[in-house]
């Protein structure tokens, strides 16, 4: 949708106001990690492993020290030396395991064996990247190379190379949901049991801008200093602090600037960012480390790779009485701070929007020989929705039931809400049915018979596919300060972090819709650990839920301490003050009015001004805080309509419509961004994406000429609906919005690709559906019939 | 190493470089224009996009040497914050980027589109778009932003029809 012009009145919540942090952005302007330098800086490159498993018998580090420009060769034995910490897991919680789970350490540097390819085994320190370069390659590392298990089914098979000799069967987790005695007895007087393996497969997270790090120390203060691409800046500054440096976190500074985008797979602490502020220290220099798209391919931490077998227990009228399923996740070879994130919320939302009354969920973390897993877009909740809604597709199928319908006859209904699954996951509000009607409206379902046979007319395959899914947003809790200037300015201080979601904007409209404080006098501050008191950052649809509910009560505490100032100066009591658009009135009497700002400036104002007490003198500000509990619940549904060239396999995106539910809509123009963001990246998974490793653990997938990212040319035009049900949970009333498209959009599509390949007999075909795949499936299915 | 002069935004830009500098390195390094992005290393994304005496490259993709004593516009110099360009105001209305990183790259891909006069239906521009990566957007904001400069209005979904 194109904005529409700016008015005051259109600023407010609800407005489509063009984002503010564009200016910058679109005028060379934004200052991201690599646009910045420091005084006397250093180059740092990371000798990386080319193989996947061995044993590292020794490292010679001395042809690399006489290049010239070389200032120093750290290896893992260095940082041993320097007794500093390691990377830690903070996403296996024991109250959701309720045991142990096998531990791993994770130095910057690999010492004794390194355990995936592209594992740092040294960092060379000179003054300029092309020496540092040069350098590297003159180290001499002697590696035994081992057997490796990159993949889950290669470890999880008898014999298999295992990461960690500890971590039998390479388990690094189990867990499990539901009751297993009810959903066998739920399957044993089933009318029919349908089964499928269904794939999430291993993907890049790829923001555009690559990782950067700049560290420095400096002595006199004890202080370390981090410039950094993440996403979580406050994170990163508690975990360098806490698990690496132990240093009091007052001692660590991070910042981020603009960030380039993150999708999840940016929000963690990474080797990198140790090794800067790390090697600053040791040479006493500034130490700037950039990666490159191959070394981003080889060291950023990756997204989904499941493999669930489930098994869907049915009466002959598509009525489910029970899901079972054992989900594998690959965790990489070491725990990174989100790891098991995926694997456990993901699990969560098994029961999708459906009431299945008995459900059995068991849940393996696998280690492989692959780099470490981490939260991309979706974290799980796009694994878990591919699971549900393929098995009802695939049960629709074997029951001859149309696929609508067997999804209506197991829908929650809104009078059943607050809904508790089988797997205790209870869901407060939405109305699934009638987006479900809304979604085959807006994507004229009805109107496909006709499009088909235009397709077939024209030698093309035509399908159509459906999928609704139901997420889980708003983790945990977060603060929000703003404050006035002596000027009437106001500064908001955020403690999550926007790093492409528009939030500079997003926050000023609902400041300037709750104070009546002009968006021109509004500025934002994130991303500085040394300017704000605390924040968790952006991730899992949180920031609108809890930066903006926490952002309500900074608000309420201002106009509170505000009131009081406004009685004082009025001459009046508070409680005859109401606060509207900016303004204390009087509600009686005279009906006197002061403006906010006056009575911000009030504060401010220098010498004793009279009317005001002295605990009154310094200043209007105010603190918010939040905390989700429960979280929301997101929901909607996607369609797409495919058509495939037979003799090609290209499958070609017709259309695609969505229709969600994520409440109350603080910007509509962030909003649909966020949704044709979330679309494209899931239509991403479905049809091209993909890492793969080969049976060695080499990466095959190392650069953007083999890893296929969506382009513009590979889209359609999208449709998009809203049909909020506005949740109680927060004051807000708003839901998550950011990871719809990556939940909703690849079930679609993969059941649109198995639609239109139909007439060969298609059930399944995992993702990525590249055409090589689609072409290969429809000969296989040829030759079998 | 070679001396060199590049006219940078109409400013004339001389500087001792590496025979191996990608012209990329030179903007932002030897000029200070950090607006061209560097997002790949094998001339897939497009965030280095810029003009090269009119026409958009990759500046990924030329030594600094082989533009000696040419013109390079970057996205600095096609529009300033009090006068931006068209299709810079165009981005900004139509929500076409959201983290940034891609969008100097975008927009000069987009201005070189629109001066080739190939901005006439959506399906052209996403074709004209084959060598620029945005992973934020998903596309369509870009396509229509472009299109709204050709002052086309082709027929489109969204949820006011």
């Amino acid at each position: 949708m194109k904005a529409d012009p700016i008015s005051k009145a259109a600023q407010g919540i609800g407005a489509p106001l063009p984002r503010r942090e564009d200016l910058r952005m679109l005028t060379g302007q934004g200052r991201y990690a690599d646009d910045y330098n420091l005084p006397n800086q250093a180059r740092g490159y990371v000798l990386r492993s080319p193989v996947a498993h061995a044993w590292i018998r020794g490292i010679d580090v001395s042809g690399a020290l006489d290049v010239p420009g070389v200032i120093a060769v750290l290896t893992g034995e260095d940082y041993v030396a320097d007794g500093l910490g390691h990377i830690p897991c903070v996403s296996i919680p024991p109250t959701i395991t309720g045991k142990t789970y096998h531990k791993t350490p994770f130095p910057p540097l690999e010492s004794e064996r390194v355990l995936a390819i592209g594992s740092g085994v040294a960092f060379v320190v000179a003054e300029t990247l092309a020496a540092a370069m040069d350098a590297a390659e003159r180290i001499v590392v002697d590696y035994e190379a081992l057997p490796a298990a990159p993949t889950v089914e290669a470890a999880i098979a008898d014999g298999a190379p295992l990461v960690w000799p500890e971590a039998t069967g390479n388990i690094c987790f189990h867990h499990e949901l539901g009751d297993a005695a009810a959903t066998d007895a739920a399957f044993a007087r089933a009318d029919k049991i349908v089964a499928s393996r269904i794939r999430s497969q291993r993907v890049a997270g790829n923001p555009l801008e690559p990782r950067t790090a700049i560290g420095a120390y400096y002595e006199a203060e004890q202080r370390y200093h981090l410039t950094s691409s993440t996403a979580n800046p406050s994170r990163v500054r508690l975990m360098l602090a806490e698990h690496i440096l132990k240093v009091p976190a007052h001692c660590v500074h991070v910042v981020a600037g603009d960030v380039g985008g993150g999708f999840g797979t940016k929000g963690g602490l990474y080797p990198e960012e140790i090794l800067v502020v790390w090697a600053a220290r040791r040479v006493g220099r500034p130490v700037k480390w950039i990666s490159d798209r191959s070394e981003a391919f080889l060291s950023d931490f990756n997204g989904r790779d499941q493999i669930a077998d489930a098994e869907l227990a049915l009466t002959n009228d598509g009525t489910v009485l029970g899901m079972r399923v054992l989900v594998n996740h690959n965790l990489g070879c070491q725990l990174g701070p989100s790891t098991a994130h995926p694997s456990l919320v993901g699990c969560r939302m098994l029961s999708g929007v459906y009431a299945f009354p008995a459900m059995h969920v068991s849940i393996n973390g696998i280690f492989t020989h692959s780099r470490t897993l981490t939260t991309y877009r979706g974290a799980g909740r796009p694994e878990a929705t591919l699971v549900v809604e393929r098995m009802l597709d695939i049960a629709a199928a074997e029951l001859g039931i149309d696929p609508i319908e067997i999804r209506r006859r197991n829908l929650i209904r809104p009078e059943q809400m607050p809904y508790t699954t089988a797997i205790n996951e209870t869901y407060d509000c939405g109305e699934f049915e009638a987006i479900l009607d809304e979604g085959l409206k807006l994507s004229d379902w009805d109107g496909f018979p006709a499009r088909k046979v235009a397709s077939e007319a024209r030698g093309l395959l035509r399908g159509r596919g459906l999928a609704l899914y139901i997420e889980v947003c708003g983790t945990i809790s977060d603060r929000m300060d703003i404050r006035f200037d002596a000027t009437g300015g106001l500064s908001i201080l955020a403690g999550t972090f926007s790093y492409g979601q528009g939030h500079e904007t997003s926050y000023a409209q609902m400041v300037h819709e709750w104070l009546g404080v002009p968006i021109e006098k509004i500025r934002f501050v994130q991303g500085d650990t040394d300017k704000l008191a605390n924040g968790r950052g952006t991730f899992g649809s949180r920031s609108m839920t809890i930066g903006g509910s926490a952002l309500l009560g900074a608000c309420n505490e201002v106009i509170a301490k505000g009131r009081r100032v406004a009685a004082i100066l009025l001459g009046c009591v508070e409680d005859a003050l109401e606060f509207r658009d900016g303004v204390y009135r009087e509600t009686t009497g005279e009906g006197r009015e002061i403006t906010l700002d006056r009575v911000a400036r009030a504060t401010y104002a220098w010498g004793a001004p009279k009317p005001l007490p002295a605990d009154l003198w310094n200043g209007l500000e105010g603190r918010g805080f939040f905390t989700a509990q429960p979280q929301n619940y997101p929901n909607g549904c996607y369609t797409a309509e495919v058509e495939i060239d037979p003799e090609t396999g290209d499958v070609k995106l017709d259309r695609i419509a969505a229709v969600d539910d994520v409440g109350n809509v603080i910007n509509p123009l962030v909003l649909e961004g966020q949704i044709h963001g979330g679309i494209v990246q899931g239509a991403g998974q479905a049809l091209k994406e993909q890492i793969i490793h080969d049976a060695d653990g080499q990466l095959l997938t190392g650069a953007f000429t083999d890893y296929a990212m969506p382009k513009a040319s590979d889209f359609c035009e999208f449709r998009l609906g809203m049909r909020a049900v506005p949740t109680q949970t927060n004051p807000l009333g708003v839901k998550g919005g950011a990871e719809t498209g990556t939940v909703g959009m690849p079930p679609a599509i993969i059941a649109a690709i198995i639609d239109a390949l139909a007439p060969y007999g298609v059930r399944h075909i995992d993702m990525p559906a590249t055409p090589l795949k689609v072409w290969e499936t429809i000969q296989h299915a040829k030759r079998a019939q | 190493m070679p001396k060199i002069t590049i006219t940078v935004n109409g400013t004339v830009q001389t500087h001792e470089v590496e025979g191996r500098t990608l012209l990329v390195y030179f903007l932002r390094e030897h000029c200070g224009f950090k607006g061209p992005h560097i997002g790949c290393d094998t001339s897939q994304c497009g965030c280095c996009t810029v003009h090269l005496d009119g026409r958009s490259i990759k500046s990924c993709t030329c030594l600094a040497v082989m533009a000696d004593g040419q013109e390079v516009t970057t996205i600095e110099g096609v529009g300033s914050v009090q006068q931006l360009h068209p299709l810079q105001k165009a981005f900004n209305e139509h929500h076409a980027l959201q983290c940034g990183y891609c969008t100097p790259g975008m927009v000069m891909q987009g201005i070189d589109i629109l001066r080739r006069g190939r901005a006439t239906d959506h399906a052209t521009i996403r074709h004209e778009l084959e060598g620029n990566l945005c992973r934020c957007t998903g596309y369509q904001n870009i396509v229509e932003a472009i299109a709204s400069c050709a002052g086309t209005h082709p027929d489109r979904h969204s949820r006011e029809d």
